[in-house]
């Protein structure tokens, strides 16, 4: 092996060294060209995405974490509390900073702080509004005296532990706020109180009725996709135009349609008063049931179509062979086909797994009240009640969770086995 | 010997309408190598899959030590199997493939190892044991999917086109090494084939199969040196047909004529009796030429003219065309045709009786081209 070699090199120092980097620069050269376009030719959905899916996205996910609201309209009080901790006295000299600050602020940046100290603490938005009326521009010479003649509140720690934790510029507390949990008055985090617990519930309860519409899917659609996938080719298009079927509709429409059959003066019910099997409609809607059937029915080809084309590259030689070497059926399909099908199933019910998460328009449709998931309080909270930041922490999560599903499935399937359609 | 399977009338029908297979008898001896060789939809390979036990006979039956296999699925009859593509499990590496036949049969862990392990040195893949089938190169699988179909000791391995995917030279060694362990074994072998010269190469016996029926059967010398059809004549090797007028029928042999040609004395093949239709088949290694001033002592003798010579190597061909218009090939030594092998040279053809059969002609039409220059078979 090394004399070949040896000589090769010799040769090549003596007298190819010189052609030999003309070599390496006319296929770069050649190369070039087909780069250029390739960039070209994905430029533009480079740009779109970058325009209108990663800024927005990273600009909404940013609000979960910056919190300026308080800093830009409090600045002098924020400068003062900046060397405090709630295990000192208070300093004498935040009473004249937010008395400035209060005299000098723009009414909507006032707002925006009041509001934001009120997703803290509650109460302070209200302390906040009755301070800066009474004050009416008045910049009165003993500040202290002032503020706790307007309320006792500002002679306590309360008020300026809030101020204090909401002065960013960035911040945990919408973080903390999406997992239930809040910093107390010394900064340690703790579970907020047990009637205000509501996002682990709603965490939970999105990845339930996930997991249950998944795992139904699968047992839906695997024995279906098997059919498909080795029956005549005319009989499978004719499945797969079944299942396809749905796409062609919008989600909302589905779902409507599904809320016209289960309603309790829809067809089921009607068709059930009539043949007398019941005396009063059954309550089919706004529940955990009729929310389960919809998502199934919406996702099933996602499961369907994954799954299909991966039976359809499995030869049907591989049951035969295994049958020909003495395995029973079933032992032939758990040694032999399914082992071959896992990618299949893994990216199915990633595929449907991950929208079930995400999912709003249904559950707000057929869902009750406690069968929302996340989605349904990121949307309350960007809509109603306009706090962005809670918002944002909570599509953090949402994110989060998908992508440490989507590392655990790339883990446990090794690198070369997604197979999305 | 003893037939270790029987066919017995065996019939199959997927439309209700045409038969794949037709009324079948076939006794397999115990451990002799039988090809199945045919064209493509001659019912080989249904006839095979039936006895693998994938496909079940519309009428007659199968038996297999003397008992029927109708009811018995096919993982209980202890056939192995190496099909076309050799399905491999992919999932699995070669020695876990080549386990599975004895996990499935619950032997023991020990026994299992040391099984693998011969079956593994047996095809010569000691060392590749560890690696998964579509790291390997086609004649790797394929050695594999032999040692696989093996490993469990059964009574019979069907083989279903085996050699199809791999190159021409690969194959030829295949052949080779699949005999050899067939020797050494001595285990019944069922192989399915479209390729006659592998069939010749490797068989015991050939059974030839067309439109769903056998043909000839026989040993490779049998079938070449003694075709009992025009079909077989024209499948097996090169032969050249040519239509004839049977003038008479002598016993063992006929007189007819090649028109525009001269006589022709033959073998009696296949004729009806009273028949006066019928081709005669001689080899190209059997058809001599001679210069045409030349003597010629062969029984059948023609004038005939050379329309294109073909070197290959060893051999050349030359395309002759008689008087009367009749096309043949023959195959010489190129020394011995140096001289007047020459296109547009006038020569003498000529060959022996005996190595000659006149054969009624078959509807299926011979190919235009003489089989010989389509490829060197």
């Amino acid at each position: 092996m090394a004399a070949p070699a040896s000589a090769a090199v010799s040769f090549g120092s003596v007298s190819a060294s010189e052609p030999h980097d003309r070599l390496w620069r006319d296929l770069k050269r050649s190369q070039r060209a087909a780069q250029l376009r390739a960039i070209g030719l994905i430029l533009p959905l480079v740009v779109f995405l970058i325009l209108v899916f990663i800024v927005p996205i990273g600009m909404l996910l940013s609000r979960s974490v910056s919190d300026l609201a308080v800093p830009r309209a409090l600045p002098a009080t924020v400068a003062a509390l900046a060397g405090w901790t709630p295990a000192k006295e208070i300093p004498p000299q935040v009473y004249p900073a937010l008395v400035e600050d209060i005299g000098s602020a723009p009414q909507m940046l006032f707002g925006d702080a009041a509001a934001r100290l009120e997703t803290g603490t509650p109460g302070m938005r209200a302390l906040m509004m009755k301070t800066r009326s009474r004050l009416q521009g008045a910049a009165p010479s003993d500040a202290r005296k002032a503020l706790t003649g307007i309320s006792p509140k500002w002679d306590t720690m309360e008020g300026w532990v809030a101020i204090k934790q909401a002065s960013g510029p960035l911040t945990d507390h919408y973080l903390l706020t999406a997992l239930d949990l809040h910093r107390d008055e010394l900064g340690k985090v703790t579970r907020v109180v047990a009637y205000e617990r509501v996002f682990l519930a709603a965490i939970g309860r999105t990845f339930g009725i996930a997991f249950t519409v998944t795992a139904l899917a699968l047992l839906l659609g695997f024995p279906f996709a098997f059919l498909a996938a080795t029956s005549s080719d005319r009989v499978s298009r004719i499945l797969l135009f079944t299942v396809l079927l749905p796409f062609w509709t919008a989600m909302l429409v589905r779902a409507l349609s599904w809320s016209v059959l289960l309603q309790r003066t829809g067809i089921i019910n009607d068709a059930l008063l009539r043949l007398g099997l019941v005396r009063e409609p059954l309550d089919l809607m706004y529940n955990r049931f009729a929310l389960c059937i919809a998502l199934i029915h919406i996702f099933l080809p996602y499961m369907v179509l994954p799954l299909y084309s991966v039976m359809k590259t499995i030869p049907p030689q591989h049951m035969r062979a295994a049958a020909s070497l003495g395995a029973r059926p079933w032992m032939a399909f758990r040694r032999v086909y399914l082992p071959q099908v896992v990618p299949g199933i893994g990216a199915g019910a990633l595929l449907v797994f991950i929208q079930c998460l995400g999912v709003f328009v249904v559950p707000a449709l057929l869902g009750g009240p406690n069968d929302q998931g996340l989605p349904y309080y990121i949307a309350f909270y960007v809509n109603r009640v306009l706090n962005w930041g809670l918002a944002a922490a909570l599509s953090v999560i949402l994110l989060l969770s998908v992508a440490v599903l989507y590392a655990l499935y790339v883990r446990l399937s090794g690198k070369s086995a997604m197979v999305l359609g | 010997m003893d037939a270790i399977v029987r066919y017995s009338d065996v019939s199959k029908t997927y439309d209700g309408v045409t038969s794949v297979v037709r009324n079948l008898n076939l006794d397999i001896e115990e451990g002799e190598f039988l090809t199945m060789l045919g064209p493509s939809g001659s019912g080989k390979t249904t006839s095979l899959m039936m006895l693998a036990g994938f496909e079940a006979p519309t009428s007659g039956e199968i038996l297999l030590d003397g008992r029927s296999l109708a009811r018995v699925p096919p993982h209980r009859r202890d056939i192995g199997m190496v099909f076309q593509n050799y399905a491999l499990f992919p999932h699995m590496t070669v020695s876990e493939n080549i386990a599975f036949p004895l996990q499935v049969r619950k032997r023991p862990a020990a026994e299992i190892e040391q099984r693998v392990k011969r079956a593994l040195d047996m095809v010569h893949l000691s060392t590749l044991g560890g690696r998964r089938p579509l790291q390997l190169s086609g004649g790797q699988q394929q050695r594999v999917a032999v040692a696989r179909a093996l490993v469990f000791e059964p009574k019979i391995i069907l083989m279903d086109e085996p050699l199809g995917a791999l190159d021409r030279q690969l194959r030829e060694s295949m052949q080779l090494e699949i005999r050899s362990i067939h020797e050494r074994l001595g285990v019944t072998a069922v192989y399915v084939t479209h390729d006659q010269g592998e069939a010749l190469t490797m068989s015991d016996r050939i059974a030839i199969f067309s439109n769903g029926a056998i043909e000839q059967l026989g040993s490779p010398e049998e079938l070449y040196s003694r075709p009992s059809n025009a079909f077989v004549a024209q499948f097996i090797g090169e032969n050249n047909l040519m239509p004839c007028a049977v003038a008479r029928t002598s016993g063992l042999e006929c007189e007819a004529e090649l028109a525009g040609s001269g006589p022709v004395r033959a073998r009696y093949g296949d004729l009806s009796p009273g028949q006066t239709d019928g081709v005669v088949a001689v080899r190209p290694e059997k058809v001599r030429v001679r210069p045409k001033s030349a003597m010629d002592s062969s029984e059948n003798s023609f004038s005939a003219v050379v329309e294109a010579v073909v070197f290959f190597g060893d051999h050349v061909k030359l395309a002759l065309r008689l008087a009367g218009g009749q096309k043949l090939v023959s195959r010489s030594l190129p020394e011995d045709t140096a001289t007047f092998g020459v296109v547009g040279q006038e020569l003498t053809v000529g060959w022996n009786t005996q190595d000659c059969a006149i054969y009624a002609p078959r509807s299926r039409p011979a190919p235009p081209i003489p089989v010989a220059f389509a490829s060197q078979a």
